[in-house]
C-alpha cells in the first residue's frame, strides 16, 4: 500500500481533516504555549536569569531532576525484570499481575498521592517500620522517589513487554545451539534487541517523572530547599500572583521537555530501524 | 528423562524472578491501593456513606461529569480528524504534527493549566475581552473544561493513529471505487474497522478526564461546590484532616480506575485480534 | 560421527507429526529427508539437535545415547529454516559468535572466522 501525496492520494478529506486537525493544534496546543515564552520574556534577562537560579529553584531542580532520574532507573530495572517476568514465564496471578501494572497510569493523581502517604507516613505500614529502622520516607525527599517510582512503573514495562513477545525463539535456539549457556544466551543475544525498548520506557517514565505534581504533592509536604518541586514552586507563585517568575520557571521547564521529546523520537525511530532489520 | 528445553530459564532462576517481580508489584502498587478503601472504611460504613453523599462532594461528581462529558466528545473528534489526515496522506511536515500532538503528555499539569490563566486571566491575554462580555473562564468551569481539553487531547489520537497506519487503506481505496463519498467510507469502512482502537483511546481520554488534578488545580479558584472536581474534593478533605472522608471520595476514582483498566484490557485485546486478522490475510495474499 | 534414531514418535498437542520413526546415518555421508510440508521433517531435525524431546524413542550420537544432553552439549550445528540471524550483530560477530561462547582466543577466532569467510567467498565482510 505506496502511501501517495495529497495531490495523487485518491481518498477525499485531506482538506477538512488537516483543516481541523491544525487548527485544533493550533488553539489547544501553540497559542498557550507560546503565551509562556511572551510572559517571562516580560522581565527581561536579568530578571529571567534571577528567578531561574534563586536558591529555592536550584534546589527545586536538583530535587525534580535528581529524583526522576533515580525514579526512572529503578522503574527501568524493575520493569525490565516484570516485562520478563510476564512474557516469559506461566503461573499463577499471571492476569492479575499484568493488569496491576495499569494501575498508576489508570489511578488518577491525587488518589496515588494521597494513598502513597497513607502507606509511607509514620502512622503507615509501610512507613512506621522503615522509620523505626531510621528511614523517613513521608515528608522527605524518599517520598518524592517512591512517589515517582510509582507513577513511572507501566511505562517501562509496557515499552519492553511488546518487543520481548515479537523476538523470535528461534535466535535463542540458535545461540544454545552454537554452545552458548543461557546467561551467554540472555546478555548477547536478548539484551541487545531489547535496550532500545528498554530506554525508550526510562525516556517516557523520566519525562512524566519531571512533570509530576499530583502524586508528589501529598507525600513530599513541600519544605523550600527540602522537599519542594519544580512543579509544586511554580504553583506557589502562581498562588502568589508573580506570574513573571512563574512563567520563567516554566520556560526552563519546557526546553527541558522539548530536548527530551526529541531524544524520545530519536530513540524511537532507532527502534524502529532496528526491528526492520529482519 | 530428557535435559530441559535450552530456552527455558532454570528452575530456581524462574521462581526468584517470579517470586521478587510479584512482591514489587504487591508492594509498590496494591498495597497504596488497598490503602485506599482500608482508610475509607476507618471510621466505619457511616462516615463512608456521608461522605459520598454530602452535597459539595456530589457537585463534584457533577463537574466532573460535565467536564468529561465535554473533553472526551471533542477530543474523539480531533482524534478521528488527525488520525485520517496524518495515516492517509504524506505531506510536509507531517512529523512536526505527529510530534505537537504528543507535546501534553511533555508538559507539567501545572504548565498546562498555569497556560490557561495566562491566556484567559484577568491579566491575561484575553483577560480584558472577558471582562468586557462579562464572561469569566479561569476560577470557573469554562476554565476547568479547557484545562482537561487540553491536557487529555492526545490519548484518542496516539491510539488510533498506529491502528490506521498498520490497517493500511485497501478497503478504503476498494471502497472509493466502489463509488462511496468520503464520508460515506469514513463511516461505513474506517470507523467500524477502528472501533475498538477507538474505545480504548475514548476509555483513557476520559480516565485522565475524570482524573486529571495539577492542570485543574491551577485554574480552579477551588471554590467549594462549585468549581471543585472530584481529585479537586478530595485534596480539600485531606487538607482539613478529614481523611476518611477523602478517601471515601478516592475510592470513587479507584473503582472508575478499575473499569477504565476492564474496558481497556477487553479494547487491547480486540485491537489486536484484528490487527492480526488483517495481518494474516495480507500474507494469505503474497 | 554417526546418528542412530531409533522408534522416535513425537505429538504436538495430541497431533502426532513423528511416527515410530527410524534412522541411520553413517560418519561423514549425506543424507536428505524429502517430503511434503508439516511431514515432520524439521521436527525430526529439531530432536535429532536436541531443540524437542521425544515422547518416545531415542536418539544416539556416534553410538551414546543423547538423552541426558541438551541442545548445547550435543555439538550440533543447525541450520534453522528462517536463518535465526543475530541482527544486531555484524557478519564477522554472526560467525564468531559460537567461538566467543566458547571463550576462545582472539586471534584464533578472527583466524578460523576469516577462513569461514572466505570459504563462501564473503570475506569483504569480515
Amino acid at each position: 500500500m505506496a502511501m501517495r501525496r495529497p495531490s495523487e492520494s485518491v481518498l477525499p478529506g485531506f482538506g477538512l481533516s488537516m483543516g481541523i486537525t491544525v487548527a485544533y493544534l493550533g488553539l489547544v496546543v501553540l497559542i498557550p504555549l507560546s503565551t509562556i515564552f511572551l510572559r517571562s520574556s516580560s522581565l527581561g534577562w536579568s530578571g529571567f536569569w534571577q528567578v531561574v537560579t534563586s536558591p529555592r529553584a536550584l534546589a527545586s531542580y536538583r530535587l525534580s531532576f535528581g529524583a526522576s532520574l533515580l525514579a526512572a532507573a529503578a522503574n527501568l530495572v524493575f520493569g525490565v525484570l516484570v516485562a520478563w517476568v510476564l512474557v516469559r514465564y506461566r503461573f499463577p496471578l499471571r492476569s492479575l499481575a499484568d493488569a496491576v501494572v495499569d494501575l498508576p497510569f489508570a489511578l488518577p493523581t491525587a488518589v496515588s498521592g494521597i494513598a502513597l502517604t497513607a502507606v509511607y507516613s509514620r502512622t503507615g505500614v509501610l512507613g512506621g517500620p522503615l522509620e523505626r529502622l531510621g528511614l523517613q520516607v513521608a515528608f522527605a525527599p524518599p517520598g518524592v522517589l517512591v512517589a515517582l517510582v510509582f507513577i513511572g512503573l507501566p511505562f517501562v514495562v509496557r515499552s519492553v513487554q511488546p518487543v520481548l513477545q515479537e523476538l523470535d525463539r528461534e535466535m535463542e535456539e540458535a545461540a544454545a545451539v552454537l554452545g552458548a549457556t543461557r546467561w551467554q544466551t540472555v546478555r548477547r543475544v536478548v539484551v541487545p534487541e531489547v535496550v532500545p525498548a528498554a530506554l525508550t520506557g526510562f525516556a517516557l517514565a523520566f519525562a512524566r517523572a519531571l512533570g509530576e505534581y499530583g502524586s508528589v504533592v501529598f507525600i513530599s509536604g513541600n519544605m523550600p530547599l527540602r522537599t519542594e518541586i519544580t512543579p509544586l514552586l511554580i504553583m506557589t507563585k502562581l498562588e502568589q500572583f508573580d506570574y513573571a517568575g512563574a512563567t520563567a520557571l516554566a520556560a526552563v521547564m519546557l526546553v527541558v521537555s522539548f530536548v527530551l521529546l526529541l531524544a524520545l523520537n530519536r530513540l524511537q525511530a532507532w527502534t524502529r530501524a532496528r526491528a526492520g532489520m529482519a | 528423562m530428557s535435559a530441559p528445553r535450552v530456552t527455558e530459564d532454570a528452575r530456581w532462576v524462574r521462581w526468584t524472578l517470579t517470586g521478587t517481580t510479584l512482591a514489587f508489584l504487591a508492594l509498590f502498587v496494591l498495597l497504596p491501593t488497598a490503602a485506599v478503601f482500608h482508610e475509607a472504611l476507618s471510621q466505619g460504613w457511616r462516615v463512608f456513606a456521608l461522605a459520598l453523599v454530602d452535597p459539595d462532594a456530589l457537585s463534584a461528581v457533577k463537574l466532573t461529569l460535565l467536564t468529561a462529558a465535554i473533553a472526551v466528545p471533542l477530543n474523539t473528534a480531533f482524534g478521528l480528524a488527525a488520525a485520517w489526515c496524518v495515516t492517509r496522506f504524506r505531506f510536509p511536515g507531517r512529523n512536526v504534527l505527529v510530534t505537537l500532538i504528543d507535546l501534553p503528555f511533555g508538559v507539567s499539569p501545572v504548565i498546562s493549566g498555569m497556560m490557561i490563566v495566562l491566556l484567559f486571566g484577568t491579566k491575561g491575554l484575553l483577560g480584558p475581552w472577558l471582562a468586557a462580555h462579562g464572561l469569566r473562564v479561569v476560577f470557573a468551569v469554562p476554565g476547568i473544561v479547557i484545562a482537561t481539553v487540553f491536557v487529555t487531547f492526545p490519548f484518542v489520537a496516539r491510539e488510533i493513529i498506529p491502528f490506521l497506519e498498520a490497517q493500511g487503506t485497501e478497503e478504503e481505496e476498494a471502497a472509493h471505487v466502489l463509488g462511496a463519498s468520503g464520508w460515506q467510507l469514513f463511516l461505513r469502512v474506517t470507523l467500524p474497522n477502528a472501533k475498538w482502537p477507538i474505545l480504548y483511546g475514548v476509555i483513557l481520554c476520559n480516565a485522565r478526564a475524570m482524573g486529571e488534578f495539577g492542570a485543574v488545580s491551577v485554574v480552579s479558584g477551588h471554590v467549594r461546590g462549585v468549581t471543585n472536581t472530584i481529585p479537586l474534593h478530595v485534596e480539600i478533605l485531606h487538607g482539613e484532616y478529614q481523611f476518611a472522608a477523602a478517601f471515601a471520595v478516592a475510592s470513587l476514582l479507584v473503582l472508575l480506575a478499575g473499569v477504565t483498566l476492564v474496558v481497556k484490557r477487553a479494547a487491547e485485546w480486540k485491537t489486536h485480534a484484528a490487527l492480526s486478522a488483517t495481518r494474516a490475510a495480507m500474507r494469505e495474499q503474497r | 560421527m554417526s546418528i542412530q534414531v531409533r522408534n522416535v514418535s513425537k505429538a504436538f498437542d495430541g497431533h502426532p507429526v513423528l511416527r515410530d520413526v527410524s534412522l541411520d546415518v553413517a560418519g561423514g555421508s549425506l543424507v536428505a529427508l524429502l517430503g511434503p510440508s508439516g511431514c515432520g521433517k524439521t521436527t525430526l531435525l529439531r530432536v535429532i539437535c536436541g531443540l524437542e524431546a521425544p515422547d518416545t524413542g531415542e536418539v544416539l550420537h556416534a553410538g551414546g545415547s543423547v538423552a541426558a544432553k541438551s541442545a548445547r552439549e550435543r555439538n550440533v550445528g543447525l541450520v534453522f529454516q528462517h536463518y535465526a540471524l543475530f541482527r544486531h550483530m555484524t557478519v564477522f560477530e554472526n560467525v564468531a559468535f559460537a567461538l566467543r561462547v566458547r571463550k576462545r582466543p582472539r586471534a584464533e577466532v578472527r583466524a578460523r572466522v576469516e577462513e569461514l569467510l572466505r570459504l563462501v567467498q564473503l570475506e569483504g565482510l569480515g
